[in-house]
């Protein structure tokens, strides 16, 4: 019973801090995760910024470059001129309107660099439509931005109409980049009124530095640049950085932002100190709670225990002390039983001898009396003292070799005097005679129980059947009334221990309740049961024992 | 024949004068000849042809053009201590040196790139000398950011009428972002393109000598190797008078060949050949300052006789007293002849001169390469052929040839530790060699 209650209290305070840890951790997370998307985005938006600008650099060269063709007259010569005083086209490439090399001469001669490129973009003069299906950059109307870079001041932009490029027909201009040599290369082409295809190769250190020359630079002083973004090639080298925060040897980004075409090779890498700090505040915000309110629970639960356990004390001495009662008042009951009986036998012995009183002396009478509520006080005080060892699980068996039939008329002659004042007429059919192995005291406490009842509720009826019979190791015991019955819904709980039927039948009857009780766990103990039996009228209870045989049964009949 | 040759020479000062026209500024002298302008008949010869132009002097009282400079100070970790503080004193001594009318910037980079001062006109020198101050070593090097942030900066400002300038400080092995010489090199000829020169200055012993000249030669700057921090002094002196003294920009030279006749090399210099033609760019020319190119070229056999005309040329540039754009030409014409005598007395001493330096100076960033692969003895023998080149040169060229004294002296004693020298003394001495390659190429101050 202890451990049980001390289970429960346990549970009591576990359970919901238990559950509130467990809320307050997924709060947490959601917290920590909802910052983390925020973050995201707004490092996404940022390293977009990056890419949009980088894009408004190539949309400058653009431009800048298709100011720079308005310059070729079709003559080799202005091709070269324009590969030695651009500082980002290094070479010109142009296809003639047949699909064939046009610049630099088909045949030669060429210079070292010259063989250099047309090795480098040999595939293109065997397949120009690789070129031309370079895809552009997408088309805005917003003016162009001042030009920068290696271009500016040397070719202004202003006036410059974006070129054409329609849904109809084969795309007029585009940019195409390639590896060679594990070095990104671009190379800038369009359409001209004769239909070649004139491509510009740029030197691809021009380009990076113009980029590079383009992005943030890092600001020493800002103790708000606790990041770092990078800026990386194809083969993951780092070009540029930007930021103070210096990342670990392996340390994971927090974002990574493919660039578009034509760096379309590049990323941008975004490293950061990882979120931990808020994380561990608001953690420990839920910590805490958690705590205090198991620690309150634990309290209240300790209280709980505590009351209880005093109650549980307070009970226990009221038992102990009703037990202690009971035993002080045993021993001199059995003495004025012992005597009341003796002088009883005296009594009848004396008028016998006189031979002149009438057998229904005043002197029996009150002898009588006396014995049989000696008897009855002895019932009750070995019921409350049985009740007491039950609780305490201390009841045993003493077994013995005896008759049932014995014990039982041994039992109805002790209550013939009370039965007979209360008018009920009592038959035995005994049919157990045999000589069994029994403990004769508890027999008689289960039947004098029984019979108890008889006489106190059901004296309407004016009758008690007993009868016995023996089954090889069972023996079975009818006490049989016809008085008012026990309603249906109280078949079960007449055996409950302090529980009396209220009607006004037991009103103002004296009684324990636990008789029945006291009974039932008795015969179990046993190796039977009693049991309430239907019947038309009146009530009907059931003892069965089991008896084992004794010896071989040569024994008289009782 | 040395009538021939003494026509030729006075050709260019006709041309000179009448190219100059109407114009009352001065013009850059340019000068072109043969080293032999006659040459042995009857079979395919090479000859080489100097091209030379002379910056003009400039008036004493003259306004010099305005700088635009941006400082891009090298500030990773191995700059920390004694070299970082020299750099950060004489970039402070590079301000006090500018006028209200100069505009300034200054970089400072590691992995990442610090814009310390943004371009700014030099009127507040004591806020710039204070952040200057401020710049802490730590990091690692990104070289090739550091330097296109420095050249974003002068675009900011840039104009075709001031000396726009990136001066590099810096002492370590690039090692963020593009860091060979072949990629610097290429940003160095980018900026070149557009009018910005880059000035590299290394400082202690273990910086990359091959990209810092690479970077300065492809962009017309001026290269130093400074051993000792102390030395950074004089170096900014001397690089803030050149800037003071530019007098043409983005000077163009076109050499068109004639009747078959073919460049084999250019030497000194990296330019464009063509099947006959030849391009060069140079970004800029220093007051009373010579600079030149040699082109080796293979002239097919002649008759006896004969006098062709060899090659025509033309520059242009801009000319940074009048603010317009010159143009000159020129021509040269090449005659045959059986005899060796008269070959050997109509030689251009001053040309061959010139052709010779040049040809050693490639031997030697030859034997420079062989080094570098580890064939010690071969470097050392061609080392030595060298100074055997020049010592026969010069005892040819006669009083003429004195000249090619030194370089001799020098290409021995480079001989010398080339064969020897290991380690960490290698390591200077390559440096040093690199440095004098530099200055014959560039005709360097």
């Amino acid at each position: 019973m202890r451990n049980k209650i001390l289970a429960s209290l346990v549970l009591i305070v576990l359970l919901p801090t238990a559950l509130l840890a467990w809320l307050g951790q997924r709060m947490v997370h959601n917290e920590q995760q909802v910052l983390e998307a925020q973050l995201r985005t707004l490092i996404n938006s940022q390293l977009g910024g990056v890419d949009t600008s980088i894009q408004g650099y190539f949309r400058t060269v653009q431009h800048s470059l298709l100011e720079e063709a308005r310059q070729l007259d079709g003559s080799a010569e202005s091709l070269r001129k324009i590969s030695l005083v651009s500082p980002l086209v290094k070479h010109v490439l142009v296809i003639g309107a047949d699909g064939k090399l046009a610049f630099p001469a088909p045949l030669g001669p060429w210079s070292q660099a010259e063989k250099e490129f047309l090795q480098r973009t040999s595939a293109i003069v065997e397949n120009p439509a690789l070129l031309t299906q370079g895809a552009a950059l997408p088309e805005r109307d917003a003016p162009v931005p001042a030009a920068q870079g290696l271009l500016s001041k040397k070719f202004s932009a202003a006036g410059i109409p974006a070129a054409p490029q329609g849904d109809a027909g084969p795309p007029a201009l585009g940019w195409y980049a390639w590896h060679w040599n594990a070095e990104l290369r671009h190379m800038f082409w369009w359409r001209d009124g004769r239909q070649r295809v004139i491509g510009f190769e740029l030197a691809p250190v021009a380009v990076m530095s113009d980029i590079i020359a383009g992005l943030p630079a890092t600001d020493g002083r800002a103790a708000a640049s606790r990041s770092v973004t990078r800026l990386v090639n194809g083969s993951g080298q780092v070009v540029y950085e930007w930021g103070a925060y210096r990342p670990a040897a392996n340390e994971k980004s927090l974002a990574v932002w493919p660039l578009s075409h034509p760096l379309g090779s590049w990323k941008l890498e975004y490293f950061a100190p990882p979120l931990g700090g808020g994380a561990a505040a608001s953690s420990f915000g839920v910590l805490a709670s958690v705590v205090v309110i198991g620690l309150a629970l634990a309290v209240l639960a300790l209280y709980l225990y505590r009351e209880h356990s005093r109650e549980m004390r307070i009970a226990q001495q009221r038992v102990n002390f009703v037990n202690q009662v009971s035993h002080e008042l045993k021993t001199p009951l059995t003495n004025i039983r012992l005597y009341a009986e003796l002088l009883q036998t005296e009594v009848e012995q004396a008028l016998a001898d006189k031979d002149e009183a009438p057998p229904d002396s005043k002197a029996e009478k009150y002898i009588g009396i006396i014995v049989a509520e000696s008897q009855r006080l002895s019932r009750l005080i070995g019921n409350v003292l049985s009740f007491g060892r039950f609780q305490k699980a201390e009841l045993r068996l003493n077994l013995e070799p005896a008759q049932v039939d014995d014990v039982i008329q041994r039992c109805i002659a002790a209550f013939q005097p009370a039965l007979d004042a209360k008018g009920i007429a009592v038959t035995f059919d005994s049919q157990a005679g045999a000589l069994v192995l029994l403990d004769p005291q508890a027999l008689e406490q289960i039947f004098n129980n029984l019979v108890g009842n008889v006489e106190k509720y059901a004296s309407v009826g004016a009758t008690l059947q007993v009868s016995s019979a023996q089954d090889g190791m069972v023996t079975t015991i009818d006490v049989r009334d016809f008085g008012p019955g026990i309603a249906a819904a109280e078949r079960e709980r007449v055996f409950e221990p302090f529980y009396r039927v209220s009607s006004q039948l037991a009103d103002g009857v004296t009684g324990t309740g636990i008789g029945l009780d006291i009974a039932r766990r008795l015969a179990r103990l046993h190796g039977g049961d009693v049991t309430l039996r239907e019947v038309d009228r009146g009530a009907c209870f059931r003892i069965v024992l089991h008896t084992p045989p004794h010896g071989p049964s040569a024994g008289e009949s009782a | 024949m040395n009538i021939l040759s003494r026509c030729l020479r006075s050709l260019p000062i006709a041309f000179g004068l009448l190219a100059v026209g109407g114009a009352n500024a001065a013009a850059i002298d340019f000068s072109v000849s043969l080293a032999t302008p006659v040459i042995k008949a009857g079979k395919t010869q090479t000859a080489f042809l100097k091209v030379g132009m002379t910056g003009f002097a400039l008036p004493a009282q003259g306004e010099r053009p305005p700088a635009n400079v941006a400082l891009v100070i090298d500030k990773s970790g191995s700059m920390a201590g004694d070299r970082i503080a020299r750099a950060k004193q004489a970039a402070t001594m590079a301000v006090h040196s500018l006028g209200a009318n100069d505009i300034i910037s200054v970089i400072a980079f590691d992995n990442t790139v610090e814009v310390v001062i943004p371009a700014t006109k030099v009127t507040d020198q004591p806020l710039i000398t204070r952040a200057i101050q401020g710049i802490q070593a730590a990091g690692g090097t990104g070289l090739f950011a550091g330097v296109s942030k420095g050249a974003a900066e002068v675009r900011k400002f840039i104009d075709k009428n001031r000396v726009n300038r990136v001066i590099l400080l810096s002492d370590g092995l690039a090692n963020v972002g593009p860091s060979s010489p072949a990629e610097l090199g290429q940003l160095g000829a980018a900026l070149g393109r557009q009018g910005i020169s880059v000035t590299t200055i290394g400082l202690g012993t273990a910086y990359n000598e091959d990209l810092m000249t690479q970077l300065a030669g492809f962009s017309d700057g001026n290269h130093a190797f400074v051993e000792n921090a102390r030395d950074l002094d004089r170096i900014f002196q001397r690089e803030f008078g050149d800037v003071a003294s530019v007098v043409a920009q983005e000077v163009e030279l076109t050499i068109r060949l004639k009747h078959g006749i073919r460049p084999v090399r250019i030497l000194g210099r990296e330019g464009e050949m063509g099947r006959d033609t030849v391009r060069l760019r140079m970004n800029q020319l220093y007051s009373q300052q010579e600079k030149y190119v040699v082109v080796e070229v293979e002239v097919p056999p002649g008759k006896a006789g004969e006098r062709l005309d060899l090659a025509s040329m033309d520059v242009t540039y801009l000319n940074m007293q009048s603010r317009n754009q010159d143009k000159l030409s020129r021509s040269v014409a090449v005659s045959f002849s059986e005899s060796d005598d008269a070959v050997a007395k109509a030689t251009d001493k001053k040309a061959m001169v010139a052709a010779v330096e040049q040809v050693a100076n490639t031997m030697s960033k030859q034997a420079l390469d062989l080094r570098d692969q580890g064939k010690v003895e071969e470097a050392k023998k061609l080392m030595e052929k060298n100074a055997s080149y020049l010592s026969s040169n010069r005892q040819v060229l006669g009083k003429d040839g004195e000249g090619l004294r030194s370089m001799e002296t020098d290409t021995r004693k480079q001989a010398e530790s080339i064969g020897s020298g290991s380690g960490e003394n290698w390591n200077v001495q390559r440096k040093s060699m690199r440095e004098y390659q530099y200055r014959i190429d560039n005709q360097q101050k």
